[in-house]
């Protein structure tokens, strides 16, 4: 059950003197079951794009679906009236079956219980009590919240706690594409680390697409499998990490770079040692050291 | 001027935390928790100090302080000499030690760039003369003098913390206090940050003590403290905090991926291996330079 | 949708207009709105119009920036002429069930849209040419007297001026909420009135959470500041009234009588018979 971009474009303010492209004809595929990272600096357009994967924003040109069916419809024979309802109940299937988090998720709660505030999606999808609850229950388990805060006011929990909640508010949709804007900003490294590693084996484990936004190489080499960088409304490589990382020079020319073991690498195959492929992690490094020092 | 910049004594905070009503529980009780706990450290005129430590270890309460918003609750804390806990001085050390924030939008009080970094001055009563020429300079220290009529409201996070250490300079302080100041940017805004700071710090000898979770910043320190717990688990140069690699995991803190391969290395399987090739690497390397380096050195 | 309100916003540019007084422009504004209500006719409001474009000019404020920032008034306007147009009793024109429209009616609706829209541009024209601490002020000095009275002018007007800075920040705020809720499965264009009102719960609730977090934040920000009220502070910019404030002070009176001498001028129906009845 693909989302397929084709030819997208996408223009804030058309016509006025404000308007600016943020995205310029971007064709990408995201796939079920994928961890994707995407990487691009600030005003790159990923945001953008993000917001165009859940139904928020409706590209100015190209179109977008989900399973090859469009998220905006085009239905001819339908009246003004008709059609605006069909697209908003397509753009409520859309945006259950890809769940966005946004980036300080947890600003967004409201209820005064966990509970209730993560019943909010599933409730708006017409569940019945009972699947609700069951979603709650199963979706604080995802997140790794132990069930006795469920009656608690998330406005008590710490500041890591209130993201589970955020995060898991989503999960409870059931969605089958998670996108997640910078899920750890603010967060302390443990915080950060704890939330990652839920998140992939979350992804490991039910089978969900993984779409990360982040500013940090270090996190992207070690939990993406595929990584899409973009600059300046284009996507500019879309590829294994392996790969994409390989263009250091690339990479800090648009203001982001490769995490440092890629770059040890480089500096250390250009001062002779036999490194050829791209190095990302830290456990990858020592092996090919001892390779290298072996023979 | 004496060399002492901060200088605190078993310095502690306890706060007051209300339980909420319950069923159980009818009537609330309080219970104290200690924020700050026997702090003792000194630190130097115009040294680059961070601080690490996990959210809720208490290195905001300890930043809060050193600008006199939290009072000592038990020992002392003295900024530039001055007891912060003697009301009498609280214009004195606000005005000392300057204090920055993680949001950049919620401690800018005016609409345009100069009347923001004009407002600590005029809080202090400086003559108008005097307050322009200091917003001029202070906006060019860090490199933002193109705008001094704009409004911040469209601008990247990077030139609205900036904006916020030019509003702080214009106070003349000794002392620049940033609490999590990087937090909320991006790689690059990040970047325009540290620099500035480094700046300010080599340039016009400003102490800095920042508070920081990226580690590739507390790097650049000249002393670093971790503080867990209220306590001050670990303190020293970056080389001799990050090299307890072991330590820094335990108390949830990162050590850059490098000083990471530098502590695997020293299995003793491995340290043989390169032993053999003449290759010594220490514990304690900081940055890829170094490594590249020790690397070669024999090989 | 929310960028385009504009209320409150200073526009940054170097003009006439932005190099008076605050003081100056306040005064104006308050001539100005009076005038507006004390003109009777569409002549006087005609004349009001064009100073008020030429004022625009002069400000170098591009006139479709203000005109984006009428669209908040929009409701507030259609509701303003379909009431005056249904409600007035006279001569009656197209009459649709048990709703009529009457020329007394229609013309009254007319008058008040021109009013409204051209007192908001005015306000919009001085808060666009005022940065918000500057009529801080500016109102702080003209309140000056009340504090003889122990009305505290200085923590009002701080306030005032902190309230329009944040604007623009909570309405990007909202946007981002509401968006958030929407990706959450919240409708907030179906339903009922109460049904809508009920779906804006989710977006008012973390909005006002917000809203005392940054207060918070901020009023710590401006103690670490060294901030104490009124006491002690100097201002970079002393308020002064030079030249160009007599000279626009002059022109500002000149302009209220002459408007208010409309007043007597014939109404534009009245003329409208004359000319016809020397044609004819």
């Amino acid at each position: 059950m693909p989302i397929e971009l084709k030819n997208i474009s996408y223009t804030y303010d058309p016509g006025l003197p404000t308007s600016k492209e943020a995205l310029k004809s971007v064709d990408l595929t995201f796939r079920e079951g994928e961890f994707v990272g995407i990487i691009g600096h600030t005003g790159s357009g990923k945001s953008t794009l993000i917001q165009l994967l859940n139904g928020l924003l409706e590209p100015t040109e190209g179109t977008i679906s989900l399973d090859g069916e469009s998220y905006y419809p085009s239905l001819e024979k339908a009246s003004k009236k008709q059609k605006k309802r069909l697209i908003a109940a397509r753009l409520k299937q859309v945006r259950q079956k890809v769940g966005l988090v946004f980036q300080y998720p947890e600003h967004q709660l409201f209820e005064m219980t966990v509970a209730k505030d993560i019943s909010f999606g599933p409730r708006n999808m017409g569940l019945s009590e009972e699947e609700i609850e069951k979603r709650v229950q199963k979706s604080m388990e995802m997140v790794g919240l132990s069930e006795e805060l469920k009656e608690k006011s998330p406005f008590e929990l710490s500041g890591g706690q209130k993201r589970r909640v955020a995060i898991a508010g989503v999960l409870a949709m059931e969605p089958s594409f998670l996108v997640l804007d910078e899920p750890t900003a603010g967060l302390d490294p443990k915080g950060r680390d704890e939330i990652l590693g839920n998140i992939k084996k979350l992804q490991k484990e039910t089978g969900i697409s993984v779409i990360l936004v982040s500013h940090s190489m270090e996190d992207v080499a070690l939990y993406a499998e595929r990584i899409i960088a973009i600059d300046n409304g284009r996507v500019i490589y879309d590829d294994l990490p392996r790969e994409v990382f390989s263009h250091a020079e690339k990479l800090k020319e648009i203001g982001l770079g490769v995490p440092q073991m890629t770059e040890l690498g480089k500096l250390l195959a250009s001062a002779g040692w036999e490194i050829d492929e791209t190095i990302l992690t830290v456990d990858e490094m020592k092996a090919k050291l001892l390779e290298v020092l072996s023979c | 001027m004496s060399e002492e910049m901060v200088r605190s004594e078993n310095l502690t905070f306890t706060y007051a935390e209300e339980s909420d009503e319950t069923e159980e529980n009818p009537s609330p009780s309080v219970t104290f928790r200690k924020a700050l706990d026997g702090i003792d450290l000194t630190i130097l005129r115009g040294q680059m100090i961070v601080i690490l430590g996990h959210n809720g270890s208490g290195k905001s309460t300890f930043a809060k302080m050193l600008n006199a918003l939290l009072k000592p609750t038990g020992g002392s804390l003295w900024v530039d000499g001055i007891d912060t806990s003697d009301d009498e001085n609280l214009w004195t050390v606000r005005q000392t030690a300057g204090m920055i924030f993680q949001n950049p939008d919620n401690q800018m009080i005016a609409s345009i760039v100069e009347e923001d970094v004009a407002f600590g001055p005029e809080n202090l009563g400086v003559d108008p003369e005097e307050i322009r020429k200091r917003v001029d300079e202070s906006l060019k220290a860090v490199g933002m003098e193109e705008y001094v009529l704009s409004s911040p409201t469209h601008m990247s996070g990077g030139q609205k913390q900036r904006i916020a250490i030019a509003g702080i300079l214009a106070m003349k302080p000794e002392l620049i206090v940033l609490d999590e100041p990087t937090a909320m940017l991006d790689p690059r805004g990040r970047a325009e940050v540290m620099k500035t700071l480094k700046r300010l710090n080599q340039e016009e000898k400003i102490t800095i003590i920042h508070i920081t979770h990226y580690m590739e910043e507390a790097v650049m320190a000249d002393q670093l403290y971790v503080i867990d717990q209220g306590k001050i688990a670990l303190s020293g140069t970056p080389r001799e905090v990050f090299s307890q690699v072991e330590k820094m995991r335990l108390l949830g803190l990162d050590v850059p991926p490098v000083t990471e391969l530098a502590h695997e290395l020293q299995e003793p399987r491995i340290r043989e291996i390169l032993q053999k090739k003449g290759i010594d690497v220490p514990g304690d390397v900081l940055s890829v330079e170094e490594m590249v380096e020790a690397l070669c050195r024999s090989n | 949708m929310l960028r385009d309100i504009t209320i409150g916003q200073y526009y940054s540019a170097d003009s006439f207009i932005h190099r008076l007084d605050p003081r100056t422009k306040i005064i104006g504004t308050f001539f100005f709105i009076i005038i507006l209500f004390v003109i009777k006719g569409l002549y006087g409001l005609m004349i009001a119009g064009i100073l008020l474009l030429l004022l625009v000019r002069l400000s170098k404020v591009p006139l479709s920036y203000i005109v984006r920032g009428q669209k908040s008034i929009l409701f507030l306007l259609l509701f303003t002429v379909v009431l005056n147009m249904l409600m007035i009793k006279g001569e009656v024109l197209v009459r649709i069930w048990f709703l009529q429209i009457t020329r007394e009616g229609l013309y009254t609706a007319v008058f008040m849209a021109i009013r409204l829209i051209l007192l908001v541009i005015g306000c919009s024209l001085m808060t666009l040419t005022t940065t918000p601490l500057q009529l801080t002020d500016g109102l702080e000095r003209i309140l000056r007297p009340l504090k003889k009275i122990k009305v505290p002018v200085h923590d009002i007007s701080m306030m005032m001026s902190i309230a329009l800075r944040f604007i623009p920040i909570l309405m990007e705020e909202t946007d981002k909420i509401m968006k958030a809720q929407s990706a959450r499965g919240a409708d907030f264009d179906s339903g009922g009135l109460t049904q809508k009102a009920k779906a804006l719960i989710p977006v008012l609730v973390p909005l006002v959470i917000s809203a005392f977090r940054r207060a918070d934040e901020l009023a710590t920000a401006m103690e670490a500041r060294c901030y104490r009220g009124d006491e002690g502070r100097t201002r970079m910019k002393e308020l002064k009234y030079k030249k160009q404030d007599y000279i626009a002070k002059g022109v500002v009176l000149l302009a209220s009588v002459g408007l208010y001498m409309t007043r007597f001028l014939p109404s534009v129906t009245t003329t409208w018979q004359m000319i016809m009845r020397i044609f004819t």
